[in-house]
C-alpha cells in the first residue's frame, strides 16, 4: 500500500479502508482510523503534519505513547464513550514530536466491520481560538486590573473630596448642620463654611454641571478660588464675576457651568447678606411663617459674559431661632414615582412642617422628606447647609 | 429622548420627545450644533412641548446652542416649554437671555 510515496506496513488492514483514503487524505482535519486494540491503522497527511511524525512511524503507532498518566486516563475514559456510545467529541491536545502539545477538537464514531470495530478520528486544529481566548483572558485579566486601579482612585479622590464638606460646626450665636451626598463616588456639589472673625460667617453652597471626575476637578479648583474670595471678605458680586471670568477663559470647557448660592452672616447684627447665581433659592425658616426665599439674581456662571447682576446683593435681618438654608438642586429635582418634581415649592413646604424641630433633626427632617417624595436612590449630588440663629 | 427634525424654508424645527437629562444632553447638544454651525440654519426652533423634565446638564446643552446661534448671527429659540422646564430656566435666571415663544406660529412669524 502506498500513500504519498510512503510504504505502510500495516497488516490486516481493512478492504473498505483502502477505498476512502483517497477522500480522507483531502480533508483539512488530521484523521485517523484505529482498530479495537487502539493501533493506528490509518493516519491522513493532515495528521503526520499536525503531530509532526511522519505517516509511516504512525502506522501501529501506540498514541498513549506521548501522554502523561493523567492525560492517558482521561484519553482511555474518552475512547471507551465512543466505543461505547458510538461517537464521541471532546476538546484535548495532540502532542507534537519535536515536544508541546497542539490543542485541538477530537471528535469520533465507532463502526463494525466483519465483526472488528474501528474508530474513525478526525482531529481539528483550535490553537488559533486557543491563542484568542488566551489573549481575550489576558487583556480580560489587564482590564480588571485597571479597573481596579481606577477604583482605588476614584476611593482616593472620593476621600479627598468629602474632606472638603463643611463639618456641623458651633459658631458665635449660630450653629451650623451640614449634609453632602455625591450621586458618584465623586461629583461636583461642594459648600463651604469660613469664619472671617468672630463676627462673620460665609457660607456657599456651588454645584458644578454634571457629575464625576470633570466636575469634581472643576468644583475642587472652584473650591480653592471661593476659598481664597470668601477669606479675603470680597463682595459676591466681584466674587461671582471672578469664577464666570474664571469658568469662561481659564476652564474654557463647553457644557461646564456652575450655580452657587453664598451667605455671610453678621452675628453682632444679626444680619445676612445674600447672592445666587442660577442657583435654586435660599430659604429662611421662621416658626409659624411660610419660609422666606432668596432667589438668584446673576445667571448660571460659565455661559455667558454679561451673567453676572451686579445688583445681585440681598440682605435680610435675622431674628432668634430663624434657620437659613442653603442647598443644591438635588433637593429640588427630586421625583415621585408619577414623575412630579419635587420643585421649590415642595421644599418649601418640607422646610415649613419641620422648622421647629432642633436643627439636627430638621436637617434629617428635610432629607426624609426628600427622599419620601422621591422614587429611588438620589440621581443629582445632594448638598445642604442650614444655619441656626440661636 | 427622541428628536425629530423639520426643515423649512428658513427655519429648521427640533421636535424634542421625552427628558434631557445627563445621559442624552450630548446628543441634544451634538444636533442642535451642527445644525446651527454645519447646516448653518438661520433660525433653530426647538420645540419642547413633550419634554417633561431638563437637568442643569439639559440646561448647559440649551446655552451651547444658544452661544453658537449668537456667534454666528442665526436665532435659537424655545417653544413649549412645560411648568418644570420654564422652572428650571427661571431658577438659571436663563428665561431672558432665551427667544421663547409659546408655539410653532409665533416662532416662525416672528
Amino acid at each position: 500500500m502506498s500513500l504519498n510515496g510512503e510504504e505502510s506496513n500495516v497488516t490486516n488492514r481493512p478492504e473498505w479502508l483502502a477505498q476512502t483514503e483517497t477522500v480522507l487524505e483531502v480533508l483539512n482535519e488530521g484523521v485517523v482510523i484505529a482498530g479495537d486494540s487502539h493501533r493506528i491503522l490509518f493516519a491522513n497527511s493532515r495528521f503526520a503534519e499536525m503531530t509532526g511524525i511522519s505517516r509511516q512511524d504512525l502506522i501501529d503507532f501506540d498514541p498513549f505513547r506521548f501522554y502523561s498518566s493523567q492525560e492517558r486516563d482521561f484519553l482511555k475514559q474518552q475512547i471507551d464513550v465512543a466505543f461505547r456510545a458510538g461517537h464521541n467529541r471532546y476538546a484535548f491536545v495532540l502532542p507534537r514530536k519535536g515536544g508541546g502539545r497542539l490543542p485541538v477538537i477530537i471528535s469520533s464514531r465507532t463502526l463494525q466491520n466483519s465483526g472488528e470495530r474501528f474508530a474513525i478520528v478526525t482531529f481539528t486544529d483550535i490553537s488559533e481560538q486557543v491563542r484568542a481566548q488566551e489573549e481575550l483572558r489576558t487583556a480580560n485579566a489587564e482590564l480588571q486590573k485597571r479597573q481596579m486601579e481606577i477604583a482605588e482612585d476614584l476611593r482616593l479622590a472620593a476621600h479627598v473630596q468629602r474632606s472638603l464638606a463643611p463639618k456641623s460646626i458651633l459658631w458665635n450665636t449660630m450653629s451650623v448642620d451640614s449634609f453632602y451626598h455625591p450621586v458618584h463616588s465623586i461629583g461636583g456639589d461642594f459648600a463651604l463654611v469660613n469664619s472671617l472673625d468672630h463676627e462673620h460667617l460665609s457660607l456657599l453652597v456651588c454645584d458644578v454641571s454634571g457629575h464625576g471626575i470633570g466636575s469634581a476637578l472643576v468644583a475642587n479648583r472652584i473650591y480653592s478660588e471661593t476659598t481664597a474670595h470668601l477669606r479675603s471678605g470680597m463682595p459676591f458680586v466681584e466674587m461671582f464675576g471672578e469664577l464666570n471670568r474664571f469658568l469662561i477663559e481659564e476652564i474654557a470647557c463647553s457644557g461646564m457651568f456652575v450655580t452657587a448660592a453664598a451667605a455671610r452672616i453678621d452675628a453682632h447684627q444679626r444680619k445676612l447678606h445674600f447672592a445666587g447665581a442660577g442657583h435654586p433659592p435660599a430659604m429662611i425658616a421662621r416658626r409659624g411663617r411660610e419660609p422666606l426665599l432668596l432667589e438668584s439674581r446673576s445667571m448660571i456662571l460659565g455661559a455667558l459674559p454679561e451673567a453676572v447682576d451686579v445688583t445681585s446683593g440681598l440682605e435680610v435681618q435675622l431674628q432668634p431661632d430663624d434657620r437659613v438654608l442653603l442647598y443644591t438642586d438635588g433637593i429640588t429635582e427630586a421625583f415621585n414615582p408619577r414623575g412630579e418634581m419635587l420643585g421649590i415649592e415642595g421644599v418649601q413646604e418640607i422646610v415649613r412642617q419641620t422648622s421647629s424641630l432642633p436643627p439636627d433633626q430638621m436637617k434629617e427632617g428635610i432629607l426624609d422628606g426628600v427622599a419620601a417624595w422621591r422614587q429611588g436612590p438620589p440621581t443629582d449630588d445632594v448638598s445642604l447647609l442650614l444655619v441656626h440663629v440661636r | 429622548m427622541k428628536i425629530s427634525i423639520r426643515r423649512l424654508d428658513k427655519a429648521t424645527i427640533f421636535d424634542v420627545s421625552g427628558d434631557i437629562d445627563f445621559a442624552n444632553s450630548p446628543e441634544v447638544r451634538q444636533s442642535v450644533l451642527r445644525e446651527i454651525r454645519e447646516a448653518h440654519t438661520p433660525r433653530l426652533v426647538l420645540n419642547l412641548r413633550q419634554v417633561r423634565y431638563i437637568d442643569s446638564s439639559g440646561i448647559a446643552s440649551l446655552v451651547e446652542g444658544l452661544k453658537a446661534s449668537r456667534d454666528l448671527g442665526s436665532r435659537f429659540i424655545l417653544i413649549g416649554l412645560s411648568a418644570s422646564a420654564r422652572e428650571v430656566l427661571q431658577l438659571s435666571r436663563l428665561l431672558k437671555v432665551f427667544e421663547i415663544y409659546e408655539n410653532e406660529e409665533q416662532a416662525l412669524a416672528s
